[in-house]
């Protein structure tokens, strides 16, 4: 990198920023203006009712073809990640825990693993090493040895598919993820190993937004900012203790106007 | 002119042509009179029968042969034909694997025995061309009890004159009871445009309790013309798995029919057809449930590019008389062009109460949502879409396992996604 790439790269700033975010699902405005900025080794939990337009972020932060941009922009460390392709996102840092990933039938997790990896640090990874990080990532989400084989999340129960997405973050140790609804469907026992997966596989300076429900997971992936989306915006954002307030009061006192929030 | 007068002009040179063949072949003194005597048998039925009429018949309608020429020396084709992989216990145990043409002289009575015991000489216009022309073929016997543990594999690899060529096949599989064989052909052509017609036809017939697992790797040239026609009978409990890796020819037709004519019978398939450009690969799979408790599993899988075109018909008949018997049979396609089409046409004919029997198919592009996930792993499309027909392929590939030519199979339908 010359001094000038370093300059500039400092001068976009060193975080995912996302600007006054509108998506269109199908022709419907989903979400209307949404924005957040996420720096190394920060953590942010976004909550909020269904339907809010939770998946609907982080579908358009990985690119998506079927969640249309209409206004406003994403910057990864500068760059614009909506005129990427989506696994031009994946190379430069982004990373997405899927709230249901897909099945893909006949092609083995571990085959899967290889190309991803290689795709990602740009060099192909010896079969050896590769089988070495899987297997102590795999111990350390619990996982059994035969997923390596099995084929890539086919026939794989709800809490399984959740640990692979976390697998796969271990593995492609990405600058920014996007834990979309990852404890939902895990027991409280697979909720820790899981969030102890995401603090301590990931790299140390990640950024992460945290979708979820509960405030459960947060005790193991403590946040530095919560924010509450209703109905396709953030109406407010705070502390980690507004996730202790919204478990106790549910989302009924935001269903109101917008807050504007901080920009 | 029509498509089937133009075929027509095609075979009258081809009857020429074989009768001066089989002139000459009896003039060597090669082959017993007993054998002769069928190919000339076969000969007489190709020129009794007519063509296909896609008009008339309804295995013929979605493929059409207008285009089939025979050449100037239809006969003729080079090439190497050779059959490895039998053990020497196996051998030593009376288990035959060779050329037809080695068979007839060094076990004449043996194959006198079983050549068109499936297959009656002139059952079908093209099984009688096979027949009366065969330049080669393999002979498989395997005793009574007997297991072959290493698959037999068959490497057809046939060459010709570039003007054109054309190669005749007739193989013959007996399996005694309870014997056990695997038997993989691979069939290749120069990659070039030459035309050529490569026509087979193929007998198995299975003891009580046999097994036989029988693959066919179809990779010929895109000048090619392929017909081949295969008829087996399946004994008492016995085991017969068909495999059909259909990835080359112009034009490809499959013809297999099964007959579950003992009690307890099964027969399955689990085969692909992979086309491009305007390739045409048609597989028609007919079963006939003759006796109690006999079972059929049809599967086929099917991509196509560009303006390719598949045909898998499964044709099920279940008798009167076959209480207990089971039939599925499903299809899948994947389009990998708007162009491409795939037509998977199920019949089932039942007389019998006590049956079961259904079917599925299912068609479409590459699933978006894969190859988004796949793509948000860093994965770039194209690699994306290779590794999801990779997988779509996968089960049929699985029935390879363990035999010579897997990883042959798997490089060419690689290099074909990469085409
Ligand atoms: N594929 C789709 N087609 C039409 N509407 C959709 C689609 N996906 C999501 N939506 C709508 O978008 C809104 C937000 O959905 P989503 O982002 O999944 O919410 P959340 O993740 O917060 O539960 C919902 O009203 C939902 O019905
Ligand atoms: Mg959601």
């Amino acid at each position: 990198m010359s001094g000038a790439d370093i300059l500039e790269s400092s001068a976009g700033g060193s975080r995912l920023e996302i600007r006054d975010l509108h998506v269109s699902v199908d022709g419907k405005p989903i979400l209307k203006g949404v924005s957040l900025t996420v720096e190394p080794g920060q953590r942010h939990a976004i909550m909020g009712p269904n339907g809010s337009g939770k998946t609907t972020l982080a579908y358009a932060l990985a690119g998506h073809p079927g969640y249309e941009v209409t206004g406003g922009e994403v910057l990864l460390d500068g760059a614009n990640v909506l005129e990427m392709e989506p696994d031009e996102r994946a190379r430069a840092g982004l990373f997405l825990a899927f709230q249901y990933p897909a099945e893909v039938p006949g092609v083995s997790n571990i085959n899967f693993l290889r190309h991803a990896v290689n795709a990602v640090r740009g060099q192909p990874v010896s079969v050896f090493e590769l089988q070495k990080e899987v297997q102590a990532a795999m111990r350390a989400l619990g996982m059994g040895e035969d997923f390596t084989r099995r084929n890539l999340n086919e026939g794989f129960s709800g809490g399984e598919k959740k640990r692979n997405e976390i697998l796969q973050l271990a593995l492609l140790k990405p600058r920014y993820a996007i834990l979309d609804e990852t404890d939902s469907g895990l027991d409280i026992d697979a909720v820790q190993i899981v969030a102890k997966g995401v603090m301590e596989l990931g790299r140390p300076d990640m950024g992460t937004i945290i979708i979820t429900h509960y405030s459960r997971i947060l005790r193991y992936i403590p946040p530095h900012f919560v924010h509450v989306m209703v109905d396709g915006r953030i109406v407010r954002s705070g502390g980690p203790q507004l996730a202790e307030e919204l478990e106790q009061s549910g989302y009924e006192g935001f269903r109101v106007e917008p807050v504007e929030t901080a920009s | 002119m029509s498509g089937s007068g133009t075929a027509a002009s095609g075979t009258g040179q081809t009857v020429a042509e074989a009768e001066a063949a089989l002139e000459n072949l009896a003039r060597t003194g090669a082959e017993p009179p007993w054998r002769l005597a069928q190919r000339r048998e076969a000969l007489a039925a190709f020129t009794a029968l007519p063509m296909p009429d896609p008009l008339r018949d309804e295995d013929w309608r979605r493929t059409r042969l207008d285009g089939l020429e025979l050449h100037s020396r239809p006969v003729q084709a080079l090439g190497v034909f050779a059959i490895e992989g039998l053990a020497e216990p196996a051998r030593q145990a009376g288990a035959v694997a060779c050329r037809l043409g080695e068979a007839l002289t060094a076990q004449p009575e043996l194959v006198r025995r079983h050549l068109g015991s499936a297959l009656a000489p002139g059952a079908g216009k093209f099984v009688a061309l096979a027949q009366a022309l065969a330049q080669d073929g393999a002979f498989v016997w395997v005793p009574d009890g007997v297991e072959l543990q290493a698959p037999l594999v068959v490497r057809d690899g046939i060459e010709g004159p570039e003007a054109g060529f054309g190669a005749f096949r007739h193989t013959v599989v007996v399996l005694g009871a309870q014997a056990r064989a695997h038997l993989v052909v691979v069939q290749r052509s120069p990659a070039d445009r030459r035309p050529g017609l490569v026509c087979s036809a193929v007998e198995v017939v299975l003891g009580p309790g046999a097994q036989l697992r029988y693959t066919q790797v179809q990779d010929l040239g895109p000048g090619v013309v392929r017909l081949e026609c295969r008829r087996a009978l399946v004994g008492r409990d016995a085991e017969l798995a068909w495999t059909d890796c259909e990835l080359g020819a112009r034009l490809a037709r499959a013809e297999v029919e099964t007959v579950l004519g003992e009690p307890g019978g099964t027969v399955t398939t689990g085969g692909l057809s992979f086309g491009h450009r305007r390739q045409h690969l048609d597989v028609l799979q007919r079963v006939l449930h003759v006796a109690r408790h006999t079972t059929s599993d049809l599967a086929h899988r099917i991509a196509l590019r560009d303006r390719a075109r598949s045909v898998f018909r499964g044709i099920v008949i279940m008798q009167k008389g076959c209480a207990g018997a089971s039939s599925q049979q499903h299809a899948a396609s994947v389009l990998l062009s708007p162009e491409a089409r795939s037509d998977a046409i199920p019949s089932l004919f039942i007389d019998e109460d006590d049956v079961r029997a259904g079917h599925g198919a299912t068609s479409g592009p590459v699933d978006e949502r894969v190859l988004f996930y796949l793509m948000s792993r860093g994965i770039p499309r194209p690699l994306a879409e290779r590794l999801v027909l990779e997988g779509f392929f996968a089960p049929v590939l699985a029935r390879l396992a363990n035999t010579p030519v897997y990883d042959e199979l798997q490089h060419r339908i690689d290099q074909k996604i990469g085409a």
